[in-house]
């Protein structure tokens, strides 16, 4: 059986940093195992711009990052599996790999997974009507667009005004499409201000807020959707469905972070970010196995799922190398208005250097603050003009010590 | 040429209509006017297979009931199809429904129904712990199980097809004009002569029935999937006392771990419609929830619907057309079909040889080799078939773990669309309901039918995917 | 006359706010960085953005994304993709190698490197 040193799960912009920085943090063997055929996960199907201003200071597009990962992996000597899947996770970690060639076994000193996440789809959310053909989750009509060169539709009709959806009205239009519609079922869009700028307006694209997809209509394929505007507790308002005519509905509705491998382990999951939950050093409730990128919690920014990475590349070295320290590691709550903290588990000393601390608000605040206290002394305070569910918040927090963290939204008097 | 039978419809009740023909030596032909097999009730309903105590005494429903159910686990085994007896229960709610399941038991016996037994509070929550504890009482079928439903009608006729039946797809018979010495179909696409012709056309039979006031009203069924992971919750399968709406919504694993919920039971008169709806959708949950109230439905995979070919004749319609020698109509043939249909087939087999058909059993039956489902195998028998034939260890479908091989060998068995492969090796129904593999899917079914990609349809006719190319 | 608009140089998205008068921009706020302003003024006059599209690879059956080195006219866009579709680009293929040389005053240029 091979035996690594380290094992990072899938070759996205997580994967590949956490791996690099395994490299550099001392671990000899390092191997990283990619169901895809090649290096950079969902940035390869990602090919518009916007990626690596906060880590390079440049604006990459997709497989421009993914290219420059790449090219420090293999110069980094670190050993890449393509078109492999894993298929167990066990205690002792060791991992179950399948491929063309067979199914086979490693032994892990540690594993990083770096699986990042799901779209949800039509299923979940329960859309009526009939099940024609021409409904894609918006990243796989970007799959088929951009890795494939095949067209989805050419009357679309987008659900979820997230980035993917928008990005995705975007480019159907360049590929000569006609987009009808995104609708969105928020009162406000969680995609960035700039992709509602260049990616609808600038096409006139119409976007509708508070609305939702009522009802997919088509016998063999879409011929038909029914929108409905929706009341403050997302229930279709009777009398607001109109018709739009269309072959084609894309589903932007969420992501979910991928963590099946987890199943089995008796990890400790944290419902409001779909992942595990995690200290410091992006360790799990299992010894030796971290989690990183999306399927840890959903990232805005490829650059910080990379930068998050290279934390738990760092600590799995560690970890393997058997240099770590232990120290007493205290919780980190969420408090009004706040969700999704990572890491939920914070350890004295890093506290002491800084540690990288994400969150999100539950809601949109205006005129508020979000405040870190140590029971009940302020340690910390971000301000901002305002706060939106769709960005992420991310601070480093420094104390010499403290008991128990908690975030909390407040209002500015 | 003239067949000897030609059967129409291709699901369950005319799949193993084919398969039992197959076994003699006869001309036959099976004729769909979908894409595929399977498309209509048989792809779009419970899987459930019934203990038989629901229907009247004397009629054929009570009669094929039991003797369906008693023939399924060696149907199950000859087919390769899973099967699981999981057993049901019933539960009572008052004094009131506590009577109607005294009277389901005793019709039940009467029926001839094996190990029925009437289960108190403490001995029900015993067997399902998460049952809402408001029960009375439960009647508990131990003979009652779960299958796929599609699976079977795919296997039957596949089987068939591999002893010599011919397969038309996308073949609608528009007419039937009996001759004396044979019968004329006038398909969409064809004109087909045979000796004899079962209709098994399922929500379309009373078209073709030649019987004036024979009608069939579709009744839509709709139905919520639940993802494996909520799996545990009930083994059984949970029922509500009967109204005469019909068997009600239930409750039930399924034989490949997910929990199906459903069916609503609405009359619709577009015989196309499978349309969910929010209300019925709604009406399944609350159902549901009052069965099991710790049922967590936030892991729903999917929902659909079906049409169940519900007639104005209370019992099924099996028997000769009127003025007919040559025509079986096999009609009307709602619940408990699926588990009655084995039985159909040999009451089928039976009339057509009353009627002068000669059966003379082939030298040779064959039947389809064990079909490869990779994740059902060991490690070591994984790795020996990859070893051999690569295509098996690129996974696919990660959601349910299909290998490429896996969808290769069902679009060699017979499938031609998206829908055809995910029935055959469930690529696509897991929890991303085909995000990632959709992709792939159609660029195997395309290569290995060697049409382009824009030609790949979900599920025939218009249904495709991709409307043109960047390349 | 004022104008408000979104920058889109960067993720931030500030609001910002321009003064017009006679045609000509007299004051620009609300950017947090120098970039708001050179993007106000191009925006108002002349708005461009980064094309990025595919080119297909017959030998890998796949697509390569490509993308404008510089940001080219707004309205060019769809245009441009139509014609980048008719470019032959051999293998192998490095990132940032040019594709094609002066359409609507940029490049095209590879966005990864394909073998």
């Amino acid at each position: 059986m091979q035996k690594v040193d380290v094992l990072v799960i899938g070759a996205g912009p997580a994967g590949t940093a956490a791996a690099i920085a395994a490299k550099e943090a001392g671990a000899k063997e390092v191997l990283i195992v990619e169901r895809g055929d090649r290096i950079g996960g969902i940035l390869n199907q990602c090919i518009h711009n916007g990626f690596g201003l906060q880590l390079f200071g440049e604006e990459l597009t997709g497989p421009e990052y993914a290219q420059r990962y790449a090219d420090k992996t293999e110069n980094a000597g670190i050993e890449v599996l393509l078109q492999t899947i894993v298929l167990k996770i066990e205690k002792d970690r060791s991992v179950l790999l399948q491929n063309t060639t067979g199914i086979f076994q490693v032994s892990c000193g540690s594993v990083i997974v770096a699986t990042g996440c799901r779209e949800r789809p039509r299923g979940a959310i329960n859309i009526p009507g009939s099940r024609p053909s021409g409904i894609f989750s918006a990243g796989t009509a970007q799959k088929l667009v951009n890795i494939k060169g095949y067209m989805p539709g050419k009357n679309v009709v987008i659900l979820g005004s997230g980035d993917i959806g928008l990005i995705m009205a975007r480019r159907m239009t360049l590929e000569g499409a006609r987009v009808l519609a995104v609708c969105e079922i928020m009162p406000y869009s969680s995609g960035l201000k700039r992709n509602i700028v260049q990616c609808l307006e600038s096409f006139d694209i119409p976007l509708h807020l508070s609305t939702t997809v009522t009802k997919i209509l088509g016998k063999e394929r879409v011929e038909r959707v029914e929108i409905s505007a929706v009341d403050s507790s997302f229930k279709p308002i009777d009398g607001t469905q109109r018709i739009i005519e269309c072959d084609t509905l894309l589903l932007s509705v969420g992501l979910i972070p991928e963590n099946e491998l987890l199943d089995g382990l008796d990890i400790e999951m944290d419902t409001t970010t779909g992942g595990a939950i995690v200290n410091d050093k992006m360790e799990t409730s299992a010894q030796g196995i971290f989690a990183c990128g999306n399927c840890l919690h959903v990232h805005d920014l490829a650059d910080y799922a990379s930068l998050e990475a290279e934390i738990a590349g760092k600590n799995a070295a560690l970890f393997t190398l058997e240099k770590r320290n232990h120290t007493t590691e205290i919780p980190f709550l969420a408090g009004f208005g706040i969700t999704g903290i990572v890491p939920q588990k914070v350890s004295l000393d890093a506290l002491k250097n800084g540690v990288v601390i994400s969150l999100r608000v539950k809601q949109p605040f205006e005129n508020s603050r979000v405040i870190i206290k140590n029971e009940n002394k302020v340690i910390k305070e971000v301000r901002e003009q305002h706060f939106l569910p769709g960005e992420m918040i991310r601070f480093t927090l420094k104390a010499d010590n403290a008991e128990i963290l908690i975030a909390e939204v407040i209002k500015n008097d | 040429m003239i067949y000897d039978v030609v059967i129409i419809g291709s699901g369950v009740v005319g799949g193993l209509a084919a398969y039992q023909m197959s076994k003699y030596d006869l001309k036959i032909a099976v004729l769909d006017s979908a894409a595929e097999s399977a498309t209509g009730a048989s792809c779009a309903n419970s899987g459930i297979l019934h203990a038989g105590y629901d229907a009247e005494e004397g009629t054929l429903k009570a009669r094929l009931n039991v003797l369906g159910n008693s023939l399924m686990d060696k149907i199950c085994d000859e087919l390769d199809v899973p099967i699981k007896r999981n057993g049901s229960l019933l539960i009572a709610f008052s004094k009131e429904q506590k009577k109607i399941i005294e009277n389901l038991y005793n019709r039940g016996i009467a029926n001839g129904v094996t190990g029925l037994d009437i289960l108190n509070k403490k001995e029900t929550l015993e067997l399902e712990p998460e049952i809402n504890p408001e029960i009375v009482a439960a009647l508990y079928a131990p003979s009652a199980g779960i299958i796929s439903p599609f699976e079977l009608a795919i296997a039957a006729v596949e089987t068939a097809a591999l002893n010599g039946a011919e397969l038309f797809f996308n073949c609608e018979v528009q007419s039937i004009i009996e001759e004396k010495n044979y019968i004329t179909l006038n398909c969409s696409n064809n004109q087909i002569k045979t000796k004899y012709v079962i209709n098994c056309a399922g929500v379309n039979a009373d078209k073709l029935s030649g019987i004036e006031d024979f009608r069939i009203t579709p009744r839509k069924g709709e139905y919520l999937l639940l993802d494996k992971k909520n799996s545990n919750i009930v083994s059984h399968t949970i029922f509500p006392c009967p109204t005469e709406k019909g068997k009600g919504i239930l409750l039930a694993p399924t034989v490949h771990g997910n929990i199906i919920l459903g069916p609503t039971s609405t009359y619709t008169s577009d015989r196309e419609d499978v349309e969910t709806s929010a209300a019925g959708i709604e009406a399944v949950v609350q159902q549901c929830m009052h069965y099991v109230p710790t049922l967590e439905v936030k892991g729903t995979i999917t929902s659909f619907a079906g049409l169940r070919a519900s007639s104005n004749k209370q019992d099924f319609l099996i028997d000769f057309a009127p003025n007919s020698t040559r025509q079986i109509n096999a009609a009307g043939i709602d619940s408990p079909g699926l588990t009655a249909s084995p039985a159909i087939a040999l009451m089928l087999e039976q009339m057509l040889q009353k009627a002068g058909l000669a059966l003379k059993p082939k030298p040779v039956f064959n039947q389809r080799e064990r079909v490869i489902h990779m994740n059902e195998l060991s490690l070591q028998q994984r790795n020996n078939i990859i070893k051999n034939n690569p295509a098996y260890g690129k996974i696919i479908c990660r959601c349910e773990q299909i290998s490429e091989g896996e969808i290769i060998d069902a679009i060699k068995r017979g499938a031609t669309t998206v829908d055809g492969v995910k029935r055959r090796v469930r690529a696509g129904m897991g929890r991303c309901q085909g995000s990632f593999c959709l992709p792939s899917v159609i660029e195997i079914l395309a290569r290995e039918l060697n049409i382009s990609p824009e030609q790949v349809t979900k599920c025939g006719g218009k249904s495709i995917y991709i409307t043109g190319t960047n390349r | 006359m004022i104008k408000n608009l979104t920058c889109i140089c960067c993720p931030i998205g500030c609001t910002l706010t321009a003064e017009l008068e006679a045609d000509k921009i007299s004051s620009i706020s609300g950017n947090k960085c120098k970039r708001g302003i050179q993007y106000a003024q191009e925006e108002l006059f002349n708005p461009v953005r980064i094309l990025t599209t595919t080119i297909f690879i017959p030998e890998k059956n796949t697509m390569l994304p490509v993308r404008s080195d510089k940001p080219l006219p707004k309205d060019k866009m769809c245009g441009c993709v139509s014609f980048i579709k008719t470019i032959k680009v051999d293998l192998p293929i490095k990132m940032g190698q040019i594709l094609v040389n002066n359409i609507e005053g940029t490049a095209i240029i590879a966005s990864c490197d394909m073998k």
